[in-house]
Parts: C-alpha cells; structure tokens; sequence
C-alpha cells in the first residue's frame, strides 16, 4: 500500500515542511572544499592530534550548516572564530580531564627511557605552550594562532569581529599574554594541569 | 606625537597603509623612545612566533584529503541535525535498534510492502490488522520535521531493521496471475472499464529489537522528551510480517517523488488499488500494548489523559492506527458496503495549485487491508471504493 500511505500522508510532510537549514547543496560543499584542509591544518596546530583536528572541522561545518543564513555571508570568518573556539575549548577539557598532577610531574621528571631526554623535553614545551595559549582569553589565543597561520589583519578581523585598526594593538596585548602565561608555566610546570581552571 | 604600540606592532606585519607607513618611518627617524618601543615589539613578536614554531608545522592536507572529509561527512548526513552531544553518545554512527521505538510506536501497516519506507506510514503496534483507525496527529512531525530529521528517522529506522524477507515488486499481465501469486482473490474497481498496471509486492519480513536508550535519542529528535517509556520496552523484540500484497494503478500515475513535475491533467486519470492481507506483528509477551500505544498516541500530541482515555477504546492487537498529521491531511469515518472505513485528503501542493489534492480511503474487510487512491474530487472516492469486486 505504499501509493496510499505516500498519496496522503508523504504529500503532506514533503510538502507541508521545510527542506531544511537552506543551504543550496552545492554551495555547502564549495565552502568545505575551500576551508577543510586549511581549518584541519589550524587545528592540528593547536590540538597536537590530526584526528583531534579533523573532527573539530567536521563539527564546525555542522555546526555551520545549522547556524541561520547570517553565517554564510562570510563563511570563512565564522569558521575560523568557531572552530579555533572548539580547538581551544577542547584543549582546555583535555588539561583538567587528562592531566592530573602527578602526570605533569612524571612527564617533566621522568622522560620514558627510550625516548631521548630530547624529545621528551620537547614534548613537554610543546605541551606547555599549548596550555599557555589555553590559559588566554580565548579571544586572544584565537588571535595568536590565526595570525601564526597567516591570516591577513582583514580576515582577522572578519573572523573575530573586530576593528581592522584594533589588530595590531591586540596582537601585540595577545602576544605579552601569552608570553608571560607561558613564563608562568615553565616556572611552574605543574599549573599547566593543576589549572586555575580546577 | 608617539607611534601606538598597536601601529608598530602592525608596521612588523606590513599592514600599515602607504601614508601611515611612512608617516612612522619619519618618526622613527627622529624618535629614540619610540625605536626603542619598535625593538621591544618586534622582539616580544619575534619571542611569541618562536613559542608557536614549538608547535610545528601546520597538517598538509590535499584537496583529495578534504573531498574525502566532505564524502565523509555527505554519508553521515543524517548525522547533521543529531547534535554533538548525541554524536558523543553514539560515537560509531547510528546504529541499529536507535529509531526501534518509532517502529514499535509507530510500526508500519499501511507501507505493507516496504516497512522501513517512510515515518509518516509507521503505525501503532498490533498483532493483526483487522480495523483501521485515525488518529489526528495534533503535534504532527510536520511542524519542525525537517528533511534532514526525517533522514535520521528513515536511517536509524533501516539500521534497526532486520530485512528476513525483502519484499520486490513483481508485474504481471492480467488478474487471474495476480490472484495466483498473491494467493487470495484480487478485487478490481468495476466503476473503471481501462486496463490496469498490476504489480504483486510480495511478501516483507522484519524484525528489530528495542532499545531504551535509542528511543530516548529518537525522543529528543521529535523533541518528546518529557514522555516516559512504556513499561518493557526496552529489549522487546518485534517482527512484523506483511503478506504479499497486489497494486493495480489505473490511468497516468507518477512515479511518486518526480510528482512535481506532473502534468495536472494526467494525474485526473490516476487511481491506484492496493490491497494484502492485513500484516501481522509479533512482540514478546511482556510487551503491554495498551502502554505503547498510549506512549505513541502522546507521541502524536495527545495529552496523557487523552492518549488513555483513547487507548482503552480501541483493541490494539488487531487495530491499525494511522497517524493523521492535521494541518496538512483530514480525515473522516466513510462506510465501504457497511464496513466502517476513513477517507483521508491530503493538502494541497505548495507551489502547484494546479494539481489537485490526493485522497486515499483505508478499510480492512475478512482480514484484508484496503485502499484505493485518487486525485481531485473526494465524492467519487467511496463509489469507486464500493465498486471493488
């Protein structure tokens, strides 16, 4: 019976509902073609973890797909502040879940004897900048890290919703943050877990 | 007059303009403090970029890479509207058993030939058919059933579902080969004289299991989540059996899904006659029927008093309930021969006055399930209904 059930019923929910967010199909697809790899790339900046990185991207064009039609005047900006807020966020999960004390502590002290002493050392400062860039307003930490990625001072402020003119001196505010956030870190590398966050 | 940081700092980036540029390489030239001021934030700029080099380099990905992602992304489109928190609880993907409540709220009777067809065709659990009833959907799906939320629906509904035996289309040439196939006496419209299409839809078997949890999740999608699960329902098992089944369709009818690009006048022609015998549902004993059916009546907007009140006048192991959504469909009691039947008219289309609004009339008659479908005006539904022999 399916002419039946589709003849009364189907005509009134294909009809009587909406299609969806709106988004013609294939201009979804043009702006994912154009800004997955260089977000993923972003990202895998801030998270450490390509996998990490894509599934942020993944999630931002979701969440892309869904926001109202003001998202897509300037989709490249939206994305950017999104993703980089999810990178951030997620970052910032991941030191108070993953992180105990202890942790850090062994991690600084006690580098795995087969990794060189090097690599461990290395690790653990990109961890700590990672956890400095954190610990920003996240505004600012956004600012650094797409600034570091090379967006121009215009896509900046697109993305961030700030004045063009206003860039330099945020960067510059951003930048001794983050300086004296990551100086406070290698002094005491344990607060990169035991967080004021905690 | 002093250069701002927020200038120097720019001046590092070459983002100034021309004029601004050269207005502050002047005073540069002239100004001690101020170079002093461009050196410290160059070097705090230069002492952040080599904090960030610790890093490393940004992931390369290729244009293949992001294709792939959006491949990815397309096959999981029924994800879309499922929020992240979901996404957390179901990290694989929807998987089985998710959407089985729905198939037992609403399990499929009319969609006979293809249970896992469409949402809107699901129906109430039975054991088998020997009434049908509509039940007005006050809070129809249609309000805020999106596509994309009827894809998750169709999806989970798949994924639930397993297909024992997959029913096919099979077209035979005249009614006698019908009846044979099908195994009972097919019954044709007298009041139309032209030549029928007729197709034998055999038989379809399913069966799936519930889960809680899914049906916690498909709540939240029709955004129900103020309804409490029936009693049992959770790991109930249910099969539903729908015999084959014979469809005559008489006249010019669409391929459904491409109506919109049907002419107006071809469709005054189209008719089609379904008829099986009604299918039959098996759910395990602890199971309580009433209770589902109260919880899938709520489902549909009934207040709770209501869905009780309604649930207890209907017999649900051999009643059919069809979810009616109101603002687009109505629905009224017609009698067929004296057998009680409804006569549902679908709304219009959007954007195609020109195309009248369909009709369909369900009755169930010795154990056989019904419907004769039609466009334009409704009176002539139930004699040619009637004319069935």
């Amino acid at each position: 019976m399916e002419y039946a059930g589709e003849a009364a019923m189907d005509v009134g929910l294909r009809e009587g509902s909406a299609e969806g967010g709106g988004w013609p199909e294939r201009a979804f697809e043009a702006v994912f073609l154009e800004y997955y790899a260089r977000l993923v790339g972003i990202l895998y900046r801030m998270v450490g973890d390509r996998g990490h990185a894509e599934e942020i991207a993944s999630e931002s064009f979701l969440k892309l797909y869904q926001a109202s039609s003001g998202s897509w005047r300037n989709p490249g900006g939206w994305l950017y502040r999104t993703a980089t807020r999810l990178a951030i966020d997620s970052v910032r999960a991941g030191n108070r879940r993953n992180l105990s004390l202890s942790e850090a502590a062994e991690a600084v002290a006690i580098a795995p004897a087969a990794d060189p002493l090097d690599d461990a050392l290395r690790r653990e400062r990109t961890r700590q900048v990672r956890a400095a860039l954190a610990r920003l307003k996240p505004a600012q930490a956004q600012l650094l890290t797409l600034r570091a990625s090379g967006l121009s001072y215009k896509e900046l402020a697109d993305a961030l919703q700030m004045k063009p003119a206003s860039v330099g001196r945020l960067l510059g505010r951003a930048e001794a943050a983050f300086e004296k956030a990551y100086r406070r870190l290698e002094a005491a590398p344990w607060r990169s877990s035991a967080s004021k966050e905690n | 007059m002093c250069i701002p940081d927020g200038t120097l700092r720019a001046r590092l980036d070459g983002e100034l303009g021309q004029a601004e540029l050269a207005g502050t390489e002047e005073h540069l030239r002239t100004c001690a403090r101020c170079r002093e001021r461009a050196a410290a934030v160059a070097e705090r700029a230069g002492r952040a970029q080599a904090l960030f080099s610790e890093l490393g380099p940004e992931a390369d990905l290729s244009p293949a890479d992001a294709a792939a992602a959006y491949a990815r992304l397309e096959h999981g489109r029924s994800d879309r509207i499922v929020d992240s928190r979901w996404r957390r609880l179901f990290p694989a993907r929807l998987t089985p058993a998710w959407g089985a409540v729905a198939a037992v709220a609403l399990v499929a009777v009319l969609a006979t030939s293809a249970p896992t067809r469409s949402v809107a065709q699901r129906l109430l659990g039975l054991f088998r058919v020997k009434a049908v009833v509509a039940v007005p959907m006050e809070r129809d799906f249609g309000g805020d059933f999106t596509a994309e939320k009827r894809d998750v629906l169709q999806q989970v509904l798949a994924d639930s579902m397993v297909t024992l035996v997959e029913s096919r289309r099979v077209p035979v040439a005249a009614r006698e080969e019908a009846t044979k196939l099908a195994g009972f006496d097919v019954q044709l419209p007298a009041l139309r004289q032209d030549q029928p299409q007729l197709a034998v839809i055999t038989e379809h078997k399913v069966e799936f299991t519930v889960s809680a949890e899914r049906v916690r999740t498909l709540l939240s999608v029709v955004g129900r989540t103020d309804l409490n699960l029936p009693a049992g329902l959770d790991g109930a098992k249910v099969l539903v059996d729908a015999p084959a089944g014979v469809m005559a369709r008489y006249g010019e009818c669409p391929d459904w899904p491409r109506l919109r690009g049907q002419a107006a006048q071809q469709l005054a022609s189209c008719m089609v006659v379904v008829q099986s015998p009604g299918p039959t549902v098996v759910t395990t004993p602890e199971l309580d029927l009433t209770g589902v059916a109260e919880f899938g009546l709520q489902l549909t907007g009934m207040t709770p008093e209501q869905a009780h009140t309604f649930a207890q006048t209907v017999d649900w192991t051999s009643t059919a309930a069809i979810p009616i959504p109101r603002n687009t469909v109505s629905s009224e009691t017609v009698s067929i021969n004296g057998t009680p039947g409804i006569l549902l008219t679908g709304a219009r289309f959007r954007e195609r006055t020109d195309i009248p609004p369909s009709w369909v009339v369900l009755w169930v008659k010795g154990g056989m399930m019904y419907s004769v479908t039609g466009f334009g005006d409704t009176a002539t539904a139930v004699p040619l209904a009637e004319s069935l022999r």
